[in-house]
């Protein structure tokens, strides 16, 4: 349960902690437009270099950058092995011959390397790009600011763009309590005898009742808490709230953009250039 | 210092409603009069189901009493034609602290939680960051301002929590049972952080507790029981009777129980004791030997 990385600040005090988080939500709509402008393998290898530039300056640990790929080495796998044997096999450099099915012949070819490949490089840099721009360089309360500042339009056509980043940033908050509080109910559970490891999926499924029940009775009364602490501070929804951290758009954010923007215009430049290289259809 | 008391209460009622009942209700406070002056630091006792709790939460009018007048710095509370800004300005003056660090925390950067109430106060930022940097300072938690408050122990939750009150820049803070979560050197901690709020600052501290050491520690104790002021007086007075005490189901601090149970022996005392280093030094003075 600890394992949630995907929400984990990591503190440090370099360029990209500090860029406006208006922007870093901006950069990585741009960097998932990149991820999926990529054509072939030059341009997958140009993303994924300047991916490692980014982590590179961003300071954060490369051991911890990798623990958030953890969670999702199982769709990395599935994704690699269904390139791997599911590329079409017409006019391929066959490495090995499987057999034929349904008039169709199956095996590993060296496009289905190369797509599986670029297809786990793309859902890396993809990840390892995506949080290290939102979730390990900014808080999710910076996260949540940002993001309603950038819909602070919408308030105009009565959108409460406030109250639901107001409502983001507390369930981000109690992210890690709320997991110490199933553990600590699994660990209630197993004292008395409780299997959470065996059986099949419905039996699984089944022993997750007597977790989820005590989790919610908690977890409104921690909210019934939480709303009393906030009004005794004085909380009220609306424009006259005032911030610690006011956001400035400097001259540091407007180069990351533009560098982002080059970035972009430099893999649509490879894929033109470079298309020579094993050619990649945009499967997805 | 002028002559109106910081908290003036008079003759005040509360009742819950029975969950499930039709409209039935039960008082759970009768009849509450108590003056709190500014300054004061303020123990209230009593065992679960006092009403210690609530007393604090109509404080802050998070609860609205049924009968009796609130008067905070001259201005009454209760009056129901009070408006967002007066209770704003209330909740500004009065603090609270609750038991559970982890139910009270908004935000996951130390320092950003420190802010929310002056956020809410609607102070320009630079304002907000001297403040959040005073508060942090005065309760010791400035090496972990960037700090995200998950990963703190329970203790320094609890002093952020001071914190975030503290940067509202309140008369006074009410704390309902701030240590009893806590681990004892979180406890000390805490109790260092509201001891030295109470003398440097001239912060007015309400203290519901549980822990008998801690109250005596205290200016005053007021002890509730089944929703009416039981005692009100100094740590000693109020702990001089044990077997009063007993009776409204609380014990005394364990060094006035040793002095109590000494001076059965035959042990000559003069005055009732509350705090460790007192009890030291009457047992240094009637055992004939200076400290």
């Amino acid at each position: 349960m600890k394992s949630v990385t995907m929400g984990r600040y990591y503190a440090s005090n370099s360029v990209i902690h500090r860029l406006d988080p208006r922007g870093k939500i901006v950069l990585a709509i741009l960097f998932i437009v990149s991820t999926f402008l990529c054509k072939n393998v030059a341009a997958f290898a140009f993303l994924f270099v300047g991916v490692l530039v980014l982590a590179a300056v961003s300071r954060v640990p490369l051991k911890v950058i990798l623990r958030s790929l953890k969670g999702v080495t199982v769709v990395i796998a599935f994704a690699a092995l269904l390139n791997l044997f599911l590329t079409s096999t017409e006019n391929a450099h066959m490495l090995w011959e499987i057999g034929t099915w349904n008039g169709r012949v199956y095996g590993i070819t060296e496009e289905g390397i190369i797509k599986a490949v670029c297809m786990v490089v793309r859902i890396i840099t993809l990840i390892i790009g995506t949080t290290l721009l939102l979730t390990y360089t900014m808080t999710p309360i910076e996260l949540t600011d940002g993001l309603s500042r950038l819909l602070w339009p919408l308030l105009k056509i009565r959108v409460p763009v406030d109250l639901f980043a107001m409502m983001m940033s507390i369930a981000l908050r109690f992210i890690p309590t709320l997991s110490e509080d199933t553990e600590r109910i699994m660990n209630a559970q197993k004292a008395r005898g409780a299997n959470f490891s065996e059986g099949g999926l419905i039996r699984k499924a089944r022993a997750l009742v007597p977790i989820l029940i005590p989790l919610f009775v908690s977890s409104f009364k921690r909210g019934e808490e939480l709303a009393v602490a906030m009004e005794c501070r004085g909380y009220h929804s609306g424009d006259d709230r005032t911030r610690l951290n006011e956001l400035h758009w400097k001259v540091r954010d407007t180069v990351t953009f533009i560098l982002f923007v080059a970035l972009g215009a430099a893999v649509v430049c490879i894929n033109i250039f470079c298309a020579g290289v094993p050619f990649l259809p945009a499967v997805l | 210092m002028d002559g109106t008391p910081l908290i003036a209460i008079d003759n005040l009622t509360f009742s819950y409603r029975e969950s499930g009942g039709q409209g039935t209700t039960r008082e759970v406070l009768h009849g509450i009069t108590l003056d709190v002056q500014r300054g004061e630091h303020v123990a209230v006792l009593g065992h679960n189901g006092s009403g210690k709790s609530t007393l604090a939460k109509l404080l802050n009018l998070i609860l609205e009493p049924d009968s009796g007048t609130i008067r905070i710095d001259g201005i009454e509370i209760t009056d129901p034609d009070l408006s967002d800004a007066d209770i704003l300005t209330l909740r500004k003056k009065i603090g609270m602290v609750f038991q559970n660090p982890d139910n009270q925390m908004v935000a996951t950067i130390a320092e950003e939680e420190v802010a929310f109430g002056p956020e809410n106060l609607g102070l320009p930022s630079s304002e907000i960051r001297e403040r959040v940097d005073a508060a942090m300072d005065a309760v010791g938690m400035t090496a972990f301002a960037k700090k995200e408050t998950a990963r703190l122990s329970g203790g320094q939750k609890q002093r952020i929590a001071i914190a975030g009150i503290l940067a509202m820049e309140p008369e006074c803070i009410v704390l309902d049972e701030p240590t009893s979560m806590l681990d004892p050197q979180g406890r000390k901690d805490v109790m260092k952080v509201i001891e030295t709020l109470n003398r440097e600052r001239g912060v007015t501290i309400v203290h519901i507790t549980h822990d008998m050491n801690e109250a005596a520690r205290a200016g005053r104790v007021i002890i509730l029981n089944d929703g009416r002021i039981e005692m009100d007086g100094t740590p000693e007075e109020v702990f001089s009777d044990p077997d009063r005490l007993e009776t409204l189901r609380l014990s005394v601090p364990q060094c006035t129980a040793l002095m109590h149970a000494l001076k059965k022996e035959g042990l000559n005392f003069e005055g009732p004791v509350a705090r460790p280093e007192d009890c030291i030094e009457a047992l240094c003075r009637a055992l004939g030997g200076g400290r």
